[in-house]
């Protein structure tokens, strides 16, 4: 077949692939316009999830009417001028490709008055092809219809889902859109009925107390920070009301919602060991920065932007969460009946701030919760008492521990029952020394008199190789032992009674799952959490008054966050109201 | 049944036996001690299948002959309690009475055809020991097998009948105790055996004071300990011991003479600070002098002189302190040589000989793994 240039209308349709998905990606560029033409009310409607009809009104600044035929001209914008500006772009647009690849693929509508205009004037667009403009009636600001999305492309069109499911696509853009901007009010409907309402609020928090409820406004935790032209502010929640997925971590830059490995990676170090593995913290993080830092011409959609010093951001983030993750006593606790009858419905463990001061933020301007005053003072005297880095706070008024089921220590505490997972604890500390010891000096070596000789497959050997830095500073040798096999000659002097071959094990399957990715840091982490599962106790194991005793002493020297490294809880308070409770007393 | 017997020969009969009924916990009719009360006295067995026991106490009162099996945690239990010079046990064929002093006690009888019996003796002798060398010799190795059982084979004592020699070592990787004895064996030829540590452990308590000399016996792999009242009988581990004797002869350039006492002294003021998760304790040697420290920690650091006999190079081997302390207790009061090349080999121990105690009879060789960074 001979090479030809392709005709106008399929390239045009090609390019609008790239942009136009789905109604969802109508939306997103359609209210992007919007927004960049300064509106702060926008309404949407769809009909059939979009498929029929997906209809933006804003009141923002209009087009005159001789430049609606130029809007739907492939890259034809008002956003920027010329390549340079490329580089310092502050509007969510400036490719000049949406409306001309919506039209490219739709029967479209622009109906548009600038304000003060004596009317309004609208130009009709169908697969591509614009007529002309004519007067019309209409209030200030725009107004795009996109009806019949695909109508020339049935491929696509038979791609779409259901309604509910493109609905929900169109309402995690307005999401993204109105996270990004709390000043500007935003309506969707869908077939007539209302989707989302959200009149211009104060702030990113009201945004978020509209958006996603109380549950998550309560106990959102602020986060600021600044490092040279970043700035860096938002929310994060407590560990606990984490997710499977990152779905729910909202990063912006300049009021552009983007998905950034590194940024993300930033997020999940500064909760390494306080989630369950797998599980993704809730985050809404705002970068305002210079815009030539940052590019954005990188992917079609803008989702995808380029640092120009994304460590910067990472250790940005890394100590803006971490520090926001500090000021709160992270211990789960058992809801307080009377907590419960304040917030109806408050799923999983509470986390409770640890000084009146730094309560999470409470953005409706109420108090905190009166629930579980009981436990809530005795938290904070023993704070004053003890100081505030006690996270296992308060052993000197505390009574005798018991060991539980053999797994599980139960003592008192002023205010309620501590109930400690032994195990978890105790990985807890070793994991805490061991981390520790290795800022000052490798482990040292416990070597052996004959090597274990150890079948790891010629895979296994590799990753072994590769990690043979990581794996010496953590006390373990070894040497390639033929093509499959390793001799391991000396092991961490902490693990001598681990068999070798198991720790071997462990560490490969760690290996395995981080290959190729994970930050040596992690690695480290990951390999420390290892060798702390391995040589901590286990459920199971009986210990004495004494071991108990010592255990729960260290922990509270020790242990600086009360979770087990791999993000199981360490420690839960059941509060002496939840007690009470049980019983019907004082309720 | 019915026999009245000293209430403190049966109690440490019973602990012997209950104690390999106890090993593991397996069936009810292996927790349990079947006792066999015959006009010449009692025989006191149990096994958990793998080690089982046999002790006899010849100067028991019986008045009924018979057999009963009894549940091994309760009896020894009723046992611990006891301080009467004399107890009485009688069965009525459903449960047993035990009767010390102004105290009765009834135990509910298992069935005793229930209980698996012991293989029999293995039937090839492998040789004739005094019985108070065996058991120094278990003494000596036992300790530095691996405590848990998950590297087979290091779980695992040899033991080596030559025809000159009785030789034993065990080691968990880390060290290795090698003993070895003359002996004078009327066979042609070498039998080895594999033994489980824990087994062994037992073996050596049972053994202590019982007679003048035990038969060792090797079938299959069925091992067998016979002297006078104690018949002793475990099965081999399956696995290969690590080839040691290369590492036990390997030649070490460097020697130290010190005394076992002082060192032992220096290494638990040093341990004071060997936390557990670093127990590591560094020797410096210099001219005449070690230095014993502990590795510093955060809590803080300790660290002692001790006279040696030494004059070459300055060299510092770290260990960890409870491998050298296990030796070093065993040895008492002594001189012990120690040879080492550098801190990354194995250092070899041994209790330096004068010709006086030329009549010792059994040497060990301790091998220590150093600790690096």
């Amino acid at each position: 077949m001979a090479i030809r240039v392709l005709p106008r209308e399929v390239v045009d349709r090609i390019a609008a692939g790239e942009v136009i998905e789905r109604p969802a990606s109508v939306v997103k560029e359609l209210v992007e316009n919007a927004l960049d033409a300064g509106a702060d009310r926008i309404e949407l409607e769809l009909e059939e999830g979009g498929r029929a009809l997906i209809r933006v009104v804003d009141n923002g600044g209009g087009i005159p009417a001789e430049e609606l035929r130029l809007a739907f001209t492939s890259h034809a914008t008002s956003k920027i001028r010329d390549a340079e500006e490329l580089f310092h772009v502050a509007s969510l647009g400036f490719r000049g490709e949406a409306l001309a690849s919506i039209a490219a693929v739709s029967r479209a509508r622009l109906r548009s008055r600038v304000p003060g205009g004596e009317a309004a004037a609208e130009v009709q667009a169908q697969a591509g092809e614009c007529g002309e403009p004519a007067p019309a009636a209409g209030p200030e600001g725009t107004l795009v219809e996109v009806r019949d999305l695909f109508f020339n492309t049935p491929v696509r069109r038979r791609f779409l889902k259901t309604v509910r499911s493109e609905v929900g696509q169109v309402a995690e853009w307005l999401t993204r859109l109105a996270l990004s901007r709390p000043d500007v009010a935003f309506r969707l409907q869908n077939d007539g009925r209302e989707v989302l309402r959200l009149p211009a609020d104060g702030g990113l928090a009201a945004r978020i107390r509209r958006l996603f409820g109380p549950e998550i406004a309560n106990r959102m935790l602020p986060v600021d920070g600044a490092s040279g032209p970043m700035q860096l502010a938002g929310f994060v929640l407590p560990p606990g009301v984490d997710r499977p997925d990152a779905r729910w971590v909202y990063l912006f830059v300049n009021g552009r919602f983007v998905r950034d490995r590194t940024w993300l990676a930033g997020v999940r170090e500064a909760y390494r060991g306080l989630l369950l593995r797998g599980r993704t913290p809730v985050a809404f993080l705002e970068l305002a920065v210079d815009p030539a830092e940052v590019d954005v011409n990188v992917h079609p959609t803008k989702e995808e932007v380029r640092f120009r010093e994304p460590s910067r951001l990472f250790a940005l983030t890394l100590r803006g969460v971490s520090a926001a993750l500090g000021r709160v006593d992270l211990r789960p606790e058992i809801h307080d009946a009377r907590t419960a009858a304040a917030e109806p419905g408050a799923p999983g463990p509470r986390h409770r701030a640890r000084r009146g001061s730094d309560r999470p933020l409470r953005p409706d301007g109420g108090s905190t919760p009166s629930s579980g005053r009981c436990a809530e003072e005795t938290t904070e005297e023993r704070c004053v008492r003890e100081g505030p880095e006690l996270p296992f706070g308060g052993s000197s008024a505390a009574g005798p521990a018991r060991q539980f089921l053999r797994t599980y220590l139960m003592r008192e505490l002023p205010g309620g029952l501590e109930v400690t997972d032994q195990h978890a604890l105790h990985e807890r500390i070793l994991f805490e020394r061991i981390r520790s010891r290795l800022a000052h000096a490798p482990l040292p070596v416990q070597l052996l008199l004959v090597p274990e000789v150890i079948a790891v497959g010629p895979r296994g050997q590799a990753l072994l190789e590769g990690a043979r830095g990581r794996l010496e500073s953590l006390g373990l040798r070894f040497e390639p032992y033929g093509p499959d096999r390793i001799a391991v000659g000396g092991v961490p002097e902490l693990l001598r009674k681990v068999d070798p071959g198991r720790l071997v094990a462990d560490l490969l399957g760690f290996l395995e799952r981080e290959e190729g990715c994970g930050a040596l840091e992690a690695i480290s982490d990951e390999l420390v959490a290892t060798l702390a599962c391995r040589g901590a106790i286990k459920a199971g194991d009986v210990l004495t008054d004494g071991d108990i005793a010592a255990l729960l002493e260290q922990g509270e020297a020790v242990a600086r966050s009360p979770f087990c490294p791999h993000g199981r809880p360490v420690t839960v308070h059941v509060a002496v109201g939840e007690i009470e409770r049980w019983f019907r007393r004082g309720v | 049944m019915e026999f009245t017997s000293n209430r403190r020969k049966l109690q440490e009969a019973l602990q012997l036996v209950g104690g390999v009924a106890m090993l593991r916990t397996v069936k009810d009719a292996l927790q349990s001690v079947y006792i066999d009360a015959r006009p010449e006295g009692l025989i006191l067995k149990a096994t958990d299948c793998e080690v089982g026991i046999e002790v006899r106490i010849p100067d028991v009162t019986v008045a009924r002959t018979g057999v009963v099996l009894l549940p091994a945690a309760h009896v020894m239990g009723i046992f611990r309690e006891l301080s009467e010079p004399e107890v009485i046990v009688r069965s009525d064929g459903s449960g047993s009475e035990i009767l010390s002093g102004r105290s009765r006690f009834r135990v509910v009888e298992l069935d005793a055809g229930l209980f698996p019996g012991l293989p029999e003796f293995p039937g090839v002798l492998a040789g004739r020991v005094a019985t108070a060398d065996l058991v120094g010799m278990i003494r000596h190795v036992v300790f530095s097998s691996a405590e848990e059982r998950t590297r087979y084979a290091f779980d695992g004592i040899k033991l080596e009948v030559c025809r000159e020699e009785l030789r034993m070592v065990s080691t968990d990787g880390k060290r290795l105790s090698y003993y070895r004895m003359p002996h004078i064996q009327q066979e042609e030829g070498m039998r080895e055996a594999l033994l489980p540590a824990r087994a062994l452990g037992h073996f050596g308590k049972a053994l202590v004071g019982e007679g003048v000399e035990a038969d060792l016996a090797v079938e299959g792999n069925r091992f067998g300990i016979r002297s006078q009242n104690v018949v002793l009988y475990c099965q081999q581990i399956e696995g290969s011991f690590p080839n040691f004797l290369p590492l036990v002869e390997k030649e070490l350039p460097h020697h130290v003479m010190l005394d076992a006492e002082e060192l032992l002294r220096a290494l638990r003021r040093a341990s004071v600070f060997a936390v557990a998760e670093a127990r590591v304790v560094r020797l410096r040697l210099g001219a005449g002098n070690l230095n014993v420290r502990s590795n510093p920690v955060e809590q803080g650091e300790a660290e002692t002189d001790v006279a040696v006999e030494y004059d070459g190079e300055p060299v510092e081997l770290a260990f960890n302190p409870d491998y050298l302390t296990d030796y070093l207790k065993l040895v008492g009061a002594n001189r012990v040589r120690v040879d080492f090349k550098d801190e990354q080999t194995a250092s070899r121990w041994s209790v330096a000989t004068t010709p006086s105690d030329e009549a010792r009879k059994g040497e060990l060789l301790y091998l220590v793994m150093p600790v690096t960074r």
